[in-house]
């Protein structure tokens, strides 16, 4: 009986509900990997369906296939698949859910990919919008001038 | 030029600046994978961005810091001086780690100067080295830094005031090349209450090691001492040794009672992994080598040994380690070839007696490094084949122009394991 008992317990089901609406069936301990999921958890027992309202069924999916699969050869094959907006997306996921395995691999690949380029090249790969004046810009550059040495030629 | 705006208005609504607006504690993580230098360079990004990088909670500054193209040495120096000036003064907040380690830093009054403010903010992760040049003196702004959870020293010379009872919250303590006075030593030791790892290798200052140190799991060391010796140190769980100096087997060495072995093994009921390198199992064997210990080791997985096959004390010490390791289950086996041929009265080892009463040995993998073919180091081998019996793998390498006779004497011993992978590595 109580082999019976502890095999339900393992394979125990709860379902994770994304911002979208996409429903997904996960196994406890794949849960419980997530922090914030475990935390749901600890506080109500009996839940069965928790909602994750910051996250879209796409990132989520990608989440909860990471943690199924990750070990070191995995981890170093995922970050190519994905575009920077993607990666951002499921660092803030993967943020909001505290699953540090996966932020930490999200921020090593995000760092990767703007090593030794130009502020140029990282605003565009970010989107980000460069409201520095010429003059100010030109400051910048000088006062931290050891720090532009030696970068990409993009 | 400023970014055209125009048509792109819609496109910057499609793909948005997302990473401006991340939380400040993961633009740290993001940045911390990146140097200093790449760091800083994110100032420029965007207003928003200007003091992004301020709030990096470990600097390190090291030879990525400067390009190498300044050639001149002085500018070197005064350039590296200037950018950690430059850091150290705009950050903000918490700094948990500090390292500086470049090759051409030599001990300067403005490490000083660094370590004095670093003390005041309050840093946790404390790495120094200096790779050229004399020791250099630690502050002794230092020693009253109690934040410190680990401390990294590389080619420096420590001496605590009088007032220094210790670092209250020290886990890790990392001294490589350093001097530093017996008391100093031992005071700094036991008055670290939670150390946790020990890594001491190339010390001067010091010869006499007595570890006192109640929660310490860690301890590698490496160096020239005359004598060690272990107190209150039950946690101790992973242990490799060192001794860097040979001596005449008639110079007594024996630390205290009659067995060197006995008194070592002691102090380490817990241990799981240890490595006996350069002349230890020498300095270990002195005294009575006893066939059984007073309690067995039977935490031990893991044991490495540095062996002089032409001294039978030290074959004795190491059949005494396996005997009395029940659970070991990898074993590291490497030959020291001494410089003179030991003018051996030869007296060949007494294996009957060994054989006599050996308990079953759970060994599954060996390794056996540096061994030319003599016959103890043959006979060794032939022992370990024939009594482990779920032995499953065992590499061998030999020394250097060793020839072809020591693989047909490998071929020809018995295994008592089936299983049995023996490989030669040439």
């Amino acid at each position: 009986m109580a082999e019976e008992k502890s095999q339900a317990s393992s394979s125990k089901m709860l379902t994770l509900k994304a911002s979208d609406g996409v429903l997904f069936e996960v196994e406890l301990n794949i849960a419980k990997e997530m922090k914030t999921v475990q935390a749901y958890i600890d506080d109500c027992e009996d839940i069965e369906t928790i909602p994750i309202p910051n996250v879209l069924g796409k990132h989520l999916a990608i989440v909860i296939e990471y943690i199924k699969k990750t070990n070191e050869e995995y981890d170093a094959e995922f970050e190519k698949q994905w575009n920077m907006d993607d990666l951002q997306l499921l660092l803030l996921a993967a943020n909001y859910l505290n699953i540090s395995g996966l932020q930490e691999c999200l921020c090593k690949a995000i760092a990767k990919r703007i090593e030794n380029k130009s502020p140029e090249y990282v605003r565009k790969v970010f989107n980000i919008e460069n409201d520095h004046s010429p003059e100010e810009e030109a400051k910048l550059r000088k006062e931290y001038k050891w720090a532009f040495e030696g970068v990409d030629k993009d | 030029m400023r970014r055209e705006q125009s048509q792109s208005s819609c496109m910057t609504d499609a793909e948005p600046d997302i990473i401006s607006s991340l939380p400040g504690h993961i633009i740290d993580h993001i940045l911390s994978h990146l140097s200093i230098k790449e760091a800083v360079r994110t100032s420029v990004l965007s207003t928003k961005w200007r003091y992004k990088w301020a709030t990096l909670p470990n600097l390190v500054f090291d030879s990525q810091c400067i390009s190498e193209t300044s050639e001149d040495l002085l500018d070197i120096k005064s350039k590296l001086s200037r950018i950690i000036d430059h850091v150290l003064l705009l950050h903000s907040g918490p700094i948990r780690k500090f390292k500086l380690s470049h090759r051409e830093l030599i001990g300067v009054t403005d490490i000083d100067r660094w370590t004095l403010h670093l003390t005041r903010r309050p840093v946790k992760e404390f790495v120094l080295e200096i790779w050229k040049g004399q020791r250099y003196k630690i502050p002794t702004c230092l020693f009253s830094c109690q934040g410190l959870h680990h401390l990294e020293l590389f080619n420096c010379w420590l001496k605590p005031p009088s007032t220094f009872h210790g670092f209250r919250n020290l886990k890790s303590l990392d001294l490589q090349h350093v001097t530093l006075a017996q008391d100093a030593f031992e005071n700094l030791i036991s008055s670290c209450p939670l150390l946790e790892r020990l890594t001491l290798m190339n010390f001067d200052g010091f010869n006499h090691l007595n570890i006192r140190s109640p929660n310490l799991q860690f301890f590698d060391i490496g160096g020239k001492f005359d004598d060690i010796s272990f107190e209150n140190t039950s946690q101790l769980a992973v242990v490799s040794i060192g001794l860097y100096v040979n001596f005449e087997s008639n110079q007594s060495r024996l630390h205290g009672h009659s067995s060197n072995l006995v008194e070592f093994l002691i102090c380490l009921p817990r241990i799981q992994r240890l490595e006996i390198q350069s002349y230890f199992l020498k300095y270990l064997a002195m005294g009575v080598v006893p066939v059984k210990l007073p309690t067995p080791c039977i935490d031990l997985s893991y044991l490495s040994i540095r062996i002089n096959f032409n001294d039978s004390k030290e074959i004795s010490a190491a059949l005494c380690l396996l005997r009395n390791s029940p659970n070991l289950r990898e074993l590291e086996i490497l030959a020291r070839p001494e410089e003179q041929p030991v003018p051996i009265a030869h007296h060949t080892y007494c294996w009957e007696e060994v054989c006599l009463s050996w308990p079953v040995m759970r060994v599954q993998h060996v390794r056996i490094d540096g061994i030319s073919g003599i016959k103890p180091e043959l006979d060794f081998v032939n022992f370990l084949l024939q009594y482990s019996p779920v032995l499953e793998k065992m590499a061998v390498k030999p020394a250097l122009n060793t020839g072809p006779e020591l693989v047909k004497d490998l071929l020809r011993f018995r295994r008592a394991s089936t299983r049995a992978e023996v490989t030669y590595l040439d």
